[in-house]
């Protein structure tokens, strides 16, 4: 047997290698589809742009009445940013599933952490975006910073939370030690 | 549980000042950096007109580095070790991105922007893996 052959069977046989090698595969098979899906279905992804607008105004109508919405723009005061695609959490979304069905675990704990995580990275990207505003209307000049903070600095932080909470709640009893410590 | 919620409250608490220095001066000092090696690869390689789209998305370097430094039981070789390798392997995934972009509306693809996103996280499992083996069964379950 080659060198690389054994390599190769020796990655295969340890879980990280195979969890990775998974990973990468999902990944790639989600962002090969999902700008098809985008193209195929313009209206699904209009759809969670505007409801994200709404519920985003919803949330500060409630506390204010300085807020307003037109379409996907929603304003507080005199500040408003326009919700985007990317706003929608779809990149977070498709990452916290690509590690869910590489994780080795039966299929209904992965569709456990499918259903349950998918809304909780979408409640915490509304958070997101919800301090962004507030941010953005009362601390302007820290804005860029903010911004920069929660899209690039705690995306990972928001998928690795949620994956490892489904890993410590939902499939704990096949792990090692589950949680850092 | 109190010693994940503990690691997240680090995360969040490491990752703010991090961000704040990469906006204050790293993502320039790192530009000037990566433009002339880029270019030499690029150069190397015979691939002209690349442009930078990926430099948004540099910042990367702050949750891999985060998460390297806040990881709990990493021997400090693994750990120090790792985060030169993990630096380097994110450079040349910002050389390769960069190429892959869309020529003439210099965009990334949702395929590479997944991939510049995910790399802190995929890094991390492997450079980390005394912890991740923590997280993983020993053995694959049905299905």
């Amino acid at each position: 047997m080659s060198r690389s052959a054994a390599w190769l069977r020796r990655a295969s046989a340890d879980p990280t290698w195979r969890f990775l090698g998974l990973f990468a595969l999902y990944l790639a098979a989600v962002g090969w589809l999902l700008p098809i899906a985008m193209r195929a279905y313009p209206g699904v992804t209009r759809f969670m742009v505007t409801a994200t607008a709404a519920i985003e105004y919803a949330l500060l109508a409630a506390f204010t009445d300085q807020a307003a919405r037109s379409e996907t723009v929603v304003h507080l005061g005199p500040f408003a940013v326009r919700i985007i695609g990317e706003c929608t959490g779809m990149f977070e979304m498709a990452i916290y599933a690509a590690c869910v069905l590489a994780f080795p675990t039966r299929w209904r704990k992965k569709a456990i952490g499918l259903l349950l995580g998918i809304p909780a990275i979408y409640l915490f990207n509304l958070l997101r975006i919800l301090c962004l505003i507030l941010v953005g209307r009362y601390a302007n000049a820290s804005f860029d910073f903010f911004h920069l903070y929660f899209w690039q600095g705690t995306l990972i932080l928001m998928i690795t939370s949620v994956w490892m909470l489904w890993v410590y709640l939902v499939v704990r009893d096949e792990a090692g030690s589950a949680v850092p410590g | 549980m109190k010693p994940a919620l503990l690691f997240l409250a680090r995360f969040v608490a490491l990752t703010a000042p991090l961000v704040w220095l990469w906006r204050a001066g790293g993502l320039s000092a790192y530009h000037a950096l990566f433009a002339p090696i880029a270019s030499a690869i690029y150069g190397w390689l015979g691939c002209e007109g690349i442009a930078t789209p990926a430099r948004d998305r540099y910042i990367n370097f702050v949750p891999f580095l985060t998460l390297m430094l806040l990881t709990p039981r990493l021997r400090a070789r693994r750990r120090f070790g790792g985060l030169a390798l993990g630096l380097v392997l994110l450079f040349l995934l910002h050389v390769a991105v960069n190429a892959t972009a869309d020529r003439e509306t210099q965009r990334l693809s949702a395929l590479a922007s997944l991939v510049l996103d995910a790399a802190p996280f995929a890094l991390w499992i492997a450079l980390a893996r005394e912890f991740a083996r923590g997280l993983l069964p020993r053995r694959r379950a049905d299905g």
